[in-house]
């Protein structure tokens, strides 16, 4: 008999992390960083890595010491009220654009891959209606289905790395580090956003069962996502070099595209591992309904997390809608990222940490 | 004389009618309780020398060892209780003692005091003793009704292991696991459920392995039902589910003791009720409904092996026909191109969408299926014949299905077949249903959505505290080692963590500690 208490354990919480920024990012990616820092981007995702890792050290550390509050109450705690919520509020838009950028880049894709000649719209609604329904069901059911869906995901993810391994040049990784150090590190952020989800972390400590354990998790999740990507991108340029994956729009898809398995009896095995990776893309969706559900009731003072998940609904499908064009998708999705994601990811959690310093100095 | 008075009695189940000193008021009573039940035996004597003294005794007829009670009841009292002392005037005050501890030759005795609880042991195959001037009356274990013997189990059959199967009589199955667990440790509880039909129901686990938080939630749960009658385990299964409209059981159901004996053995609760050789087991897990007895008793590769294909079976009863749905009408693209042509080919005189020829074979089979299992033995074979026929060589040539469309239908029948729980391969086949017309409509987004929606339903459901998906979701490390996969019986040392027993080791190390 497991306890009903809402609590997930430091193994979910691990999942989560990890399962949350794998969505429609990694389909892009290396496109993204060919275009940068050419051959350098695994450089660029250590290094990513690394800072993600340092902000989740700064997350982790305020919020083992608030670990019964959520990310507003803890805002309310340091800052006032009212500037608390003040702070909380951009955090919420964000959740709430980034679900909905996230639903439209998902649509597009299946669009293209999939479904072609069915309607956008058709292929938006069911899958947040199943995300709204499972963030509904609270933090047990959603680290349950993450765990569910791991099996699948897993073996997804293995078949992605496994395949094309024989068949790369791996010459095409040369050279390294002829860039301006000054533009490597610019897209450090690339790379940073890259990770974008793991924030929600934030967010479930009121959730985690042992939050001493919780840097410790989210660590070694980053860091296999971290493994991942560099995979990806490593194979992405050793199969395509550098100025082809750049001109991609989904390189690691087409990477899947050319080849050829010997044997297979699947041909056109990209249709096929995308549907598999719906579930990954599915994960994000929920992990950021879930998001802007808690944030959202917080800010409002509602206990039950139910109905603001279903209250924007609307709003995030009338939102995911706006967009004439995936590229115009693309670019709105930066634009977020310039403005809201900066502050979410980097700037609030820096902010908490020292609020929280000079707060235990002087308590 | 003894003035005879008049008995005014109504028989309510809530009334407690106490046994006076008075026989004829007590007979009265009874009588008037089993008025027109003529399958009852009613028999007054008279027993001692002179100085007589009534009793009377009733029974059911056919429930009761008649045999028994000529000779071991009958006969002493009315017949050697004369021949031998003390004589009747010596113990004429404790007449009752006496009875019960020198005169009948019976092992077992029960004393009671209510009429009315009284009729109830009878009707259940006891049989009543009421003496004269006592207040007291006897029970006299006496149940002898026919019952079918242990026989092999129908529903779920083995190569390897025991061959004995539960009957229809409590009795019987409780001793099947009596056998199995010789511990004092385990208890075997009985509670009477039903208002009319009055079930014995025998909730069984062993003391200290039993998570105590589950055998509370049974009891508050099977206290609650208030029903008139309970005809068979499936009645109490549905009544203790926490999720009624859900299609994937909560309860586990078995015919083997073997399997009840090894779920004790776990910390689980195995649940008999009389009247049904189906046993309930609680909590139960997904996990567990892939596994088999046999899965025990046979090598650990094996099994492991035997139990991929289980999982692979339940995966394509439910995906098949849906997978040929979504690729004929949505991704063709996704086979290789010749094997894409022929399927088109032997498609092409077909007048209906992918869908309609696949939901007109599966309804097809559903159909033959029910109509197997309805029919009588002997007539049974005649489906098969018309099956194959029909399925197999008209329906092709005649132009409605086309011949790979057959083949997925086998498939889907042989692997619905071969999981071993009856009741999760039916809910399995429902969900077939489901993930078709999910690719009906979307293709292969289709089918990810169903599953999305079935992980969702399923992560969601629990039995008794137990997540359904437990030890997959939430995973428990540990209990991997019997799950997909099973070890050799010498590493699986303790119970699954996911059950939560109290006592967790199941097997000591070599040297004997533990």
């Amino acid at each position: 008999m497991v306890p009903n208490d809402d609590k997930i354990s430091t193994f979910q919480l691990g999942l989560i992390i990890y399962l949350t920024p794998i969505g429609v990012g990694i389909f892009t990616l290396p496109a993204t960083l060919a275009k940068d820092v050419e051959t350098n981007g695994w450089i660029i995702l250590i290094l990513g890595g690394l800072l993600c890792m340092l902000i989740i050290y700064f997350i982790c550390d305020v919020g083992k010491k608030y670990s019964s509050l959520g990310l507003v109450e803890t805002l309310k705690l340091l800052f006032g009220k009212f500037l608390g919520s003040v702070l909380a509020f951009p955090v919420f838009v964000y959740y709430v654009i980034f679900t909905a950028m996230e639903v439209r880049i998902f649509g597009e894709t299946t669009k293209m891959y999939l479904l072609f000649k069915t309607p956008l719209e058709y292929i938006m609604v069911p899958i947040l209606i199943l995300a709204i329904i499972l963030a509904r069901n609270g933090i047990e059911a959603i680290a349950r289905f993450f765990e569910a869906a791991f099996y699948l995901v897993a073996f997804t993810l293995l078949l992605v790395i496994l395949i094309y391994l024989p068949k790369s040049d791996y010459s095409n990784l040369l050279p390294i580090l002829r860039v301006d150090p000054l533009k490597l590190l610019k897209s450090v952020s690339d790379s940073l956003f890259s990770l974008s989800g793991f924030e929600v972390l934030f967010l479930l400590f009121p959730f985690i069962r042992r939050p001493e354990k919780a840097l410790k998790g989210s660590l070694i999740a980053i860091s296999f996502i971290v493994v991942l990507y560099i995979i990806v991108f490593v194979q992405c340029i050793a199969r395509f070099g550098v100025d082809y994956t750049s001109t991609l729009l989904y390189p690691t898809l087409s990477l899947i595209k050319a080849s050829d398995v010997p044997g297979a009896f699947i041909e056109g095995i990209e249709g096929l591992l995308f549907s598999l990776w719906i579930v990954l893309i599915f994960t994000t969706i929920v992990m950021l309904i879930f998001a802007y559900s808690i944030v959202g009731s917080n800010l409002i003072k509602q206990k039950e997390i139910k109905h603001t998940a279903i209250l924007f609904l609307p709003i995030i499908y009338v939102l995911s809608l706006i967009p004439d064009s995936i590229a115009e998708t693309f670019e709105l999705t930066d634009k977020l990222v310039m403005v809201l994601g900066y502050y979410t990811i980097i700037a609030l959690p820096i902010l908490m940490f020292i609020a929280s310093k000079v707060k235990g100095a002087r308590g | 004389m003894r003035r005879k008075r008049e008995v005014t009695y109504t028989y309510t189940p809530e009334t407690k009618t106490k046994i006076s000193k008075d026989i004829n008021e007590n007979i009265g009573i009874i009588k008037n309780i089993l008025k027109d039940c003529d399958d009852v035996v009613f028999r007054e004597f008279e027993v001692g020398g002179d100085d007589k003294i009534r009793m009377f005794l009733f029974y059911v007829d056919g429930m009761a060892d008649k045999l028994l009670l000529d000779e071991f009841v009958l006969m002493p009292l009315m017949i050697s209780s004369r021949e031998v002392p003390p004589s009747f005037d010596e113990i004429k005050n404790k007449i009752f003692e006496a009875t019960k501890d020198n005169a009948m030759a019976v092992t077992d005795f029960k004393e009671i005091d209510i009429i009315e609880d009284l009729v109830m042991e009878v009707l259940s195959g006891d049989t009543g003793l009421l003496i004269d001037y006592t207040e007291k009356a006897l029970l006299i274990a006496t149940k002898a009704f026919p019952t079918r013997s242990v026989t092999e189990p129908s529903a779920e059959t083995v190569i390897r292991g025991p061959r004995d199967g539960f009957t229809e009589t409590i009795r019987i199955n409780t001793a099947l696991i009596r056998r199995r667990v010789r511990d004092p440790r385990f208890k075997i509880k009985q509670k009477r459920i039903g208002v009319r039909s009055k079930t014995d129901i025998a909730i069984m686990y062993i003391d200290d392995i039993v998570d105590k938080r589950v055998l509370d939630e049974l009891n508050k749960r099977l206290d609650k039902i208030n029903i008139d009658a309970i005809l068979d385990s499936g009645y109490l299964q549905q009544l203790i589910e926490e999720r009624s409209f859900s299609i994937f059981p909560q309860v586990q159901t078995t015919e083997r003791p073997d399997v009840v004996a090894a779920a004790i053995y776990e910390g689980r609760v195995g649940i008999l009720v009389d009247n049904s050789p189906f046993a309930l087991i609680v909590p139960v897990t997904m996990n567990a409904f892939f596994q088999s007895g046999e899965d025990y008793y046979s090598r650990p590769v094996i099994s492991s092996f035997v139990r991929f294909i289980r999982l692979l079976a339940g995966g394509l009863s439910i995906l098949s026909p849906a997978l040929y749905i979504a690729i004929t009408s949505f991704h063709p693209q996704i086979i290789p191109s010749k094997l894409a042509l022929s399927i088109a080919a032997t498609r092409e005189g077909v007048p209906f969408p992918a869908f309609v020829e696949a939901i007109i074979m599966e309804i097809t089979f559903e159909l033959l299926r029910e109509a197997g299992v309805r029919l009588p033995r002997p007539i049974g074979s005649t489906i098969g014949i018309v099956g194959g026929l029909v399925i197999g060589q008209a329906a092709v040539s005649a132009g409605i299905v086309s011949p790979i469309m057959v083949i997925v239908v086998a498939i889907t029948a042989i692997s619905s077949f071969s999981i071993t729980n009856y009741e999760l391969a039916t809910a399995l086949r429902l969900l077939r249903f489901i993930f078709m017309i999910a690719a009906s409509v979307y293709g292969l987004y289709g089918i990810v959505l169903a599953y999305i929606a079935t992980l969702i339903y399923t992560v969601n459901i629990k039995s008794f505290g137990t997540p359904f998906l437990a030890p997959m979701a939430p995973f428990y490390f540990e209990d991997m080692q019997d799950s997909a996969f099973k070890l050799p019986l010498k590493y699986l040392k303790h119970r699954p963590l996911h059950f939560d027993p109290n006592d967790l080791i199941r097997q000591g190390d070599e040297d004997g500690s533990q």
